[in-house]
């Protein structure tokens, strides 16, 4: 199955705009007319920042499903760019929490760190595509071979703590915390899914060797 | 914490009256102009608001109680706020307050008191003294906090109406269930029950702190702000205000409120504000003030909200235990 070829570079500009999009929004909206963004301007943009890190990093995760289940097998080529993009979102998230929502005050951060889970959650969950970040040109792939793969496991972490910080920030429930668990679910279900059955066909291919 | 007496103030001591007009004064000077139709209707939300409420709220004895501190523009106050009755979102409860009609209102009160029964709204309203104006800080427990203007009456004289017993221990409130006209009522995500409950033990409920509104910035309450009636108590967080009251009962024991039946780990029967004691996932040391003119900065929270007087019901009481 070939499909559609994503490998023009228009479509590389058009996915890097899109992706840089929310940024530019909410940050050129804070500085210019931050009323627009509503009572608490920077609520918004510290919130915005979080859930457009999550909607990256689960685009990043789609990228291999799509391929698998979909005729758009090139989006994988974007993956990179999808994942620091997640990478990118996350800091300006956390930068916008130290900066902005604590007032660099480090005796509350501290504070923050040491009790309370959904923000120290988010700090590992952040470090975390830190390592995936730094790790990310194709030097550092080459030079790490196996471990790369090894490492880069470490997103499936990432995104189950983002799920658990989302659901943990908010007061209640709400049908946008569900949304996230399921696609959580079934981008990772898919994955399990994908390596069973993989592995079920090559047994089955051995057995009717075999056989004949 | 600065509580001043009526005669203590002039007319422009601490709210510029620009902070937020009174309709029916701009009406006024406009003299001549004000036949129906010749000035146009700025503030939608009040035209079902009855002619006896209008006077009522015309007739307010102006801040009774009030703060230094600058008064949150009436913009911000009623659209940002919670009452998941209308969505979980701070912006919904004004989004989708409109299909609400809280005109007319009855109250049921019962329970142990000599004078139960259900009441209009305007036979509890004139038993009680003059309406009068009190501007107190609202503290919300997700650490933001605004300084809104009320007009209502004192919890206390109107309890009083109802000759609780002296089994009445604690008293309970009750939001109205209108699943029809609240859609966060209809909503199947939500992990709070309606209706909404909450309750006082009887020494606070008769605090003179302890308010009941029915209109803030000057004009009858807003939807989205817990028309026609609602609580204050601007010493424990925002959610024991219970909005929309429909139910008032006199209660030998502790009864359940909402967001206590919800979390009780992360919410107490008491809810008294305190830097001290933290929400489990977040610090209450401070809080972002949405200030005069939409400015917001981060300031430290005080004990009780700054209202020191109520420390006197509390005397005695571990308050890290009864959060």
């Amino acid at each position: 199955m070939k499909g559609i070829d994503l490998r023009q570079s228009w479509f590389w500009w058009l996915l890097f705009f899109s992706a840089l999009a929310p940024a530019a929004w909410y940050w050129g909206l804070f500085v210019l007319d931050s009323r627009a963004l509503g009572v608490d301007a920077l609520e918004v943009v510290l919130q915005e920042m979080g859930r457009w890190s999550l909607w990256m990093l689960l685009v990043t995760l789609a990228c291999s499903t799509l391929r698998r289940r979909t005729p758009l097998p090139n989006l994988v080529r974007y993956r990179r760019m999808l994942g620091l993009f997640t990478f990118f979102y996350a800091t300006l998230h956390l930068g916008t929490y130290v900066i902005g929502w604590i007032e660099l005050d480090l005796a509350t951060f501290w504070d923050d760190v040491s009790k309370r889970p959904f923000i120290y959650l988010g700090i590992i969950g952040w470090a975390g595509l830190l390592a995936l970040a730094v790790t990310s040109p194709k030097a550092m792939v080459r030079k790490l071979k196996k471990n790369w793969k090894r490492l880069h496991r470490v997103i499936y972490a990432v995104v189950i703590l983002a799920v658990i910080h989302f659901w943990m920030q908010s007061r209640v429930s709400s049908l946008e915390a569900w949304i996230y668990t399921l696609l959580t679910l079934v981008l990772l279900g898919e994955r399990v899914w994908a390596r069973y059955s993989a592995r079920a066909s090559v047994s089955s291919g051995k057995t009717r060797a075999a056989r004949a | 914490m600065l509580i001043k007496q009526a005669s203590d103030l002039t007319e422009n001591d601490v709210t510029p009256q620009s902070a937020y007009l009174n309709r029916r004064h701009i009406i006024q000077a406009a003299g001549g102009l004000a036949l129906a139709g010749a000035v146009p209707r700025v503030f939608a939300e009040d035209q079902s608001a009855p002619h006896w409420l209008d006077q009522k709220v015309d007739q307010t004895v102006f801040r009774s109680v009030t703060t230094d501190e600058g008064v949150t523009d009436r913009a911000d106050a009623t659209s940002y706020n919670n009452f998941y009755e209308f969505g979980t979102g701070k912006g919904d409860p004004a989004k989708y307050a409109d299909n609400f009609n809280p005109y007319p209102w009855e109250i049921t009160v019962d329970g142990e008191c000599s004078n139960p029964g259900t009441f209009d709204l305007e036979a509890i309203l004139s038993g009680s003294t003059a309406t009068e104006e009190r501007i107190y800080r609202l503290r919300c427990v997700e650490a933001w906090s605004m300084v809104i203007p009320w007009i209502g009456v004192e919890l206390g004289k109107v309890l009083q109406q109802f000759e609780p017993t002296s089994d009445a221990r604690y008293v309970a409130f009750e939001t109205v269930h209108r699943p029809e006209e609240m859609r966060g009522q209809r909503s199947r995500f939500s992990f709070i029950d309606y209706p909404y409950v909450e309750g006082l033990r009887m020494d606070e409920a008769m605090q003179r702190l302890a308010f009941l509104a029915v209109g803030m910035y000057g004009e009858p309450l807003p939807n989205q702000n817990g028309a026609p009636i609602r609580l204050l108590l601007p010493w424990k967080y925002g959610f024991k205000s219970i909005k929309s009251i429909s139910r008032i009962s006199f209660v030998r024991e502790m009864p359940p409120t909402t967001w206590n039946l919800s979390a009780e780990n992360e919410y107490g029967f008491y809810a008294n504000v305190n830097p001290e004691v933290d929400h489990p996932r977040w610090s209450q040391a401070s809080e972002r003030r949405i200030g005069a003119n939409g400015d917001v900065e981060r300031i430290p929270t005080r004990m009780f909200n700054g209202y020191d007087e109520v420390a006197s019901l509390y005397e005695g009481m571990d308050l890290r235990t009864f959060f």
